[in-house]
């Protein structure tokens, strides 16, 4: 075995020459300048996927959670969404006296609404 | 240092690093220098427009070593190939460039004739094996099997050259 190996490793020997290796390299250069890089955005963007599919996953399950949250009643596992998330949400971001009036004006509304889907259901 | 750059300094690197073996792989499976060198060049290149479409490569190496291959099964495909020693009966010699000239020359001659006599499954396992010096893992990459595979034709290439060579 050893004796194998041993001639095995005198394939090795087999290398390009100086020139040759100099010469293929040119050529290889050449074609390199010849065919930049097309798409470099592209190699990032996918080089990144995990992290670009990972945000996408991310906001499609925050999107689909406020959705659901939207017509949840109180009992709901996603009511908790509805009204700490997305509802204080809108408190932050409403500035105006005209629109808070507006928007305490529809929470109300939606309590009404829970309410009357509550007692629908035989619950309060 | 752009992104650009860096690849190309990563990708001239790997032909400094990869050329003798890429060319060695192919000489060994043909025979031909000439065309040997053509494959080794050509599989640079296709291996670089390959990355420059956008595509992302894990294994530099394992993956010019595929490129390679492919290259030499169309080439074998595309034309019948002459034996060495066929070539040799006709007067042709090859020129090993070897740095111990005669001995290793005759030598290599002695392998590669070794090799060709096995199962073409085994032959290429081994050589990547025993003359690249490639773990298991990589050449299983490189040819497309299980480690399992690899391991199991290495070891059935080598029961067959112990009945050639003999002790």
């Amino acid at each position: 075995m050893e004796r194998l190996q041993s001639h095995f490793q005198q394939l090795k020997g087999l290398t390009l020459t100086d020139r040759e290796r100099d010469e293929r390299k040119k050529a290889i250069l050449e074609h390199m300048l010849a065919h930049p890089r097309e798409y470099p955005r592209l190699r990032i963007l996918h080089a990144h996927r995990m992290l670009f599919a990972s945000a996408g996953a991310i906001i499609l399950f925050i999107a689909g959670a406020l959705f659901v949250g939207e017509h949840a009643i109180p009992g709901d596992l996603a009511y908790i969404v509805k009204v700490e998330v997305t509802e204080h949400v809108i408190d932050a971001v409403t500035m105006t006296d005209e629109g808070r009036m507006d928007w305490e004006i529809t929470k109300a509304e939606r309590r009404q609404q829970e309410a009357e889907q509550l007692a629908a259901q035989g619950g309060i | 240092m752009s992104t650009s750059n860096s690849q190309s300094a990563v990708f001239l690197k790997a032909y400094e690093d990869y050329s003798d073996a890429i060319f060695r792989y192919c000489f060994v499976r043909l025979q031909q220098r000439d065309v040997a060198l053509d494959l080794m060049q050509e599989a640079f290149m296709k291996t670089w427009e390959y990355v420059g479409q956008g595509n992302t490569i894990q294994n530099l190496r394992a993956f010019l070593y595929r490129v390679a291959n492919n290259l030499v099964i169309d080439y074998v495909r595309k034309r019948k190939e002459s034996s060495l020693d066929k070539l040799m009966e006709q007067g042709f010699d090859a020129p090993f460039e070897i740095r111990d000239a005669v001995y290793s020359a005759i030598d290599a001659k002695y392998v590669i004739k070794t090799l060709e006599q096995l199962d073409e499954k085994y032959q290429i396992p081994i050589l990547l094996r025993y003359v690249d010096d490639l773990p298991i893992k990589e050449i299983a990459e490189i040819i497309g099997e299980s480690e399992n595979v690899v391991s199991v034709r290495i070891h059935r290439g080598i029961q067959q050259i112990k009945k050639i060579i003999p002790a």
